[in-house]
Formats: C-alpha cells, structure tokens, sequence
C-alpha cells in the first residue's frame, strides 16, 4: 500500500509531538511538520496556553495548510491570561495527498508575539514497513 | 480553575483548560473576556518654548513652522564663525502602563536663510546625534543619521522641506523627520521613561545660515496620550560639547525660561 494510508494494516506507529511559540503577529507558522508520503498523522490534541502572567489576553488561529491553501478550525478565539485551550475534542487525520505531492500540516498564528504556546500531540502512522 | 462552566469576566477569573464548547457558551453568555489589544505608538509632539509672536501648539499635531512662531534672534550655520550646532537634553516621565517606551522621531530648528536659498533645488546636509545622558562629551551615542541632504522648499512642516527663506518668514521652524535606518542613518533607537538623553543637530555645509529662535523657554511640559495617559518632557541646558567635528561646538538652547536656541518642539512616537 502507500498513499492513502490503510490503517488497519499499520506497519509503524510513531507518537510526535511539537511545541511552538510563535513570535510574529498573526503570522502562521507550522506548529507540526507536514505529513510525508505513506504516511497520516492522527492529531489527538491540539492545546493553547496563554503564558502571560499579566491580564492580556491573546487571540489565536489554528489552521490547516495544504499546498497553499489555509483553512481555518479556529479563527481569533480569545485565550485568557494564564488559562489554557483544548482545540480537539476528537481526534483529528492529516494525509499526503500523491497527485499533489505534497502533505498537509497544522500552522498556527498569534495576536501578540510570544504571548501563546501551542502544543500538538499527534501519531505518525504508514502502513509501509 | 473555577467551578463553574463558563469564567466570569468581571474578575479575569478563566483560568484554566477550556473546551470549545465552554468558550462557545461563555461568549453567547458574555462571559468570555475579551480580546487585548496591544498598544500602539502614535506621533506626539511636544513644545520646548511657547513660541515668540503666535504660540506653538503640541500633542497630536503642531503648528511648528506657522509663520510667525519663531523670532530673528541669532543665525547659525556651517562656519567657524558661527554656531553650527545646537543640543538639548530630555526625559520624560510617563503616568500610565500601556506605552512601554518611546521613539524621538522629529527634531525642530529655525529656518533656513541666506546664501543657500538659491534655488528650490538646493539640499541642505545636516546630521543629528541622539545620545545616553546629558551632553556629547562621554555620552554614549545611541543614534546617528549620518549626512542628510533635505531639499528646499516652503513647507516647513512634517520634515517634507528644509524651509527656504525664498518664501519668505524668516521667523518660520520647520520640522525635520530623522531618517530611520535609511542610508546611513541607525535605527531610531527604542527610549526609556525617567531617563535622561540628549540630541544634536549640525549643519554639514557652508554658504547659508540658519535662524534660531528665543526660546521664552517651559519646563515641564505635559500632553495627555489617547490612552489617558500623560507624558511630562522635561529638558536640559548641555553644558559639555566634545563629540567630534562638528558636534564639539557650543550652543545656546536653553531648558529654562527665557533662554533662546533650537528645538522649539521635539516629535515622538509613543
């Protein structure tokens, strides 16, 4: 098999996960790698930290990117100081697409630099041993 | 975290791992705190002087460069027979927590006069210094624009004109933009509250003069940020010239009352 993936015939399983703070203001960044041939990524969670310790609160965007493309699953949702963000409440596939040549990835963007953290856990998952 | 579902606003109280569908039903609810916005510097400016014939006005606009503002008192230029440079020491005490720091973006003299007003398209070469503390003998030099050259013209204002006495009023400020990382100029340097710097302006060419101005000198001089906030300038008399050629020079502008010199206005953002 390969591109799509078969997870019923999973020959390896890696658990990822990323951290990422971004710097710039509202600028996506990638807050996990693209996804690579024979491979889907199974993102179980995605968390929003908000660290300042004074009162700013702080908007943040999460999207996905595909070969150019962004689309959003949240759009200026406002994080309070010191409180935290489950984004997923259910687990989330990204997959590469063969035609394309190219995967998707979860990017992330910030109101005010250095204010979020994102954490992404997710399952790299082929069915190519 | 509380125990209830949704934070209560009024008491900045989210703290806490949230669900989308808690945030969801705290902002139906009003509940969710808002979005900060992050504070963002605007021009200022703010007076040296109160201005001779008609008064200078400040804060988010100036009339600095209105015919009339300024007097005939003392010309400068480059020559070793005059003034060629003047400086002034600043701080500001800021009330309020949203302005961090601030720039000094905008510096003031007295227009131009004399052998160089030839043609509109005449440049002037000047060079300003912004330095640590009060003076330009030890000081650290946090600021250089390096050679400018500002074409002639009538508007005196914004820094679009080195002011020619072609059109007449020799009694006019202009305002000159200090280049930000522009040619050779540095980056505008970011400034601290309750700290003390001091900026220099000096003519780089012959063959033209320059007024300056009598002062009738403030202190203290306060304006009220669209914040709320208020910031107090106060300014120095520079006792100590020795940077190098041509800021070595002595001159005049006086941070008290009554005194006479440059920098009528100073502009900033913050």
């Amino acid at each position: 098999m390969a591109n799509p993936v078969n997870v019923v015939n999973v020959a390896k399983l890696f658990g990822k996960n990323k951290t990422t703070r971004p710097s710039g203001t509202n600028a996506l960044v990638d807050i996990m790698p693209e996804v690579l041939s024979n491979y889907v990524h199974k993102v179980n969670q995605i968390i929003v930290t908000n660290n300042e310790t004074s009162t700013n609160n702080c908007d943040v965007r999460i999207a996905i990117e595909f070969n150019g493309t962004v689309r959003y699953l949240a759009y200026d949702i406002t994080i309070p100081y010191r409180a935290s963000l489950s984004l997923l409440d259910t687990p989330l596939y990204l997959s590469y697409d063969s035609s394309a040549g190219v995967g998707e990835k979860l990017q992330g963007a910030v109101q005010t630099p250095n204010e979020i953290d994102i954490v992404v856990s997710w399952e790299e998952i082929s069915d190519v041993a | 975290m509380p125990n209830y579902r949704i934070p209560n606003n009024a008491n900045n109280d989210a703290n806490g791992m949230w669900k989308m569908n808690a945030v969801q039903r705290a902002r139906q609810g009003s509940e969710w705190p808002n979005a900060h916005i992050p504070y963002t510097p605007s021009q200022y400016y703010i007076r040296t002087c109160n201005g001779y014939t008609s008064t200078i006005t400040d804060g988010t606009n100036t009339n600095c460069g209105t015919s009339g503002n300024g007097t005939y008192q003392g010309s400068w230029n480059y020559s070793s027979s005059w003034n060629n440079c003047d400086a002034i020491g600043f701080s500001h005490q800021y009330t309020g927590s949203n302005a961090a720091n601030y720039k000094l973006n905008k510096i003031s003299i007295g227009s131009g006069i004399g052998a160089w007003t030839g043609n509109f398209g005449t440049y002037i070469s000047w060079r300003a210094k912004i330095y640590a503390g009060f003076g330009t003998a030890t000081n650290t030099i946090v600021y250089d624009s390096g050679t400018v050259s500002t074409i002639q013209g009538c508007n005196c204002i914004m820094g679009l004109n080195f002011y020619s006495s072609i059109c007449g009023g020799y009694d006019n400020f202009m305002m000159l933009a200090l280049p930000d990382a522009t040619g050779s100029a540095d980056p505008l340097p970011t400034l601290s509250w309750n700290t003390g710097y001091t900026v220099a302006f000096a003519y780089l060419m012959m063959n033209g003069q320059g007024r300056s101005q009598q002062s009738q000198g403030i202190n203290n001089r306060a304006i009220t940020l669209n914040d709320g906030s208020t910031v107090t300038q106060n300014h120095f008399n520079v006792g100590s010239y020795s940077d190098n050629s041509p800021f070595g020079s002595w001159n005049g502008t006086s941070g008290g009352s009554g005194g006479s010199g440059q920098f009528p206005v100073l502009g900033y953002m913050m």
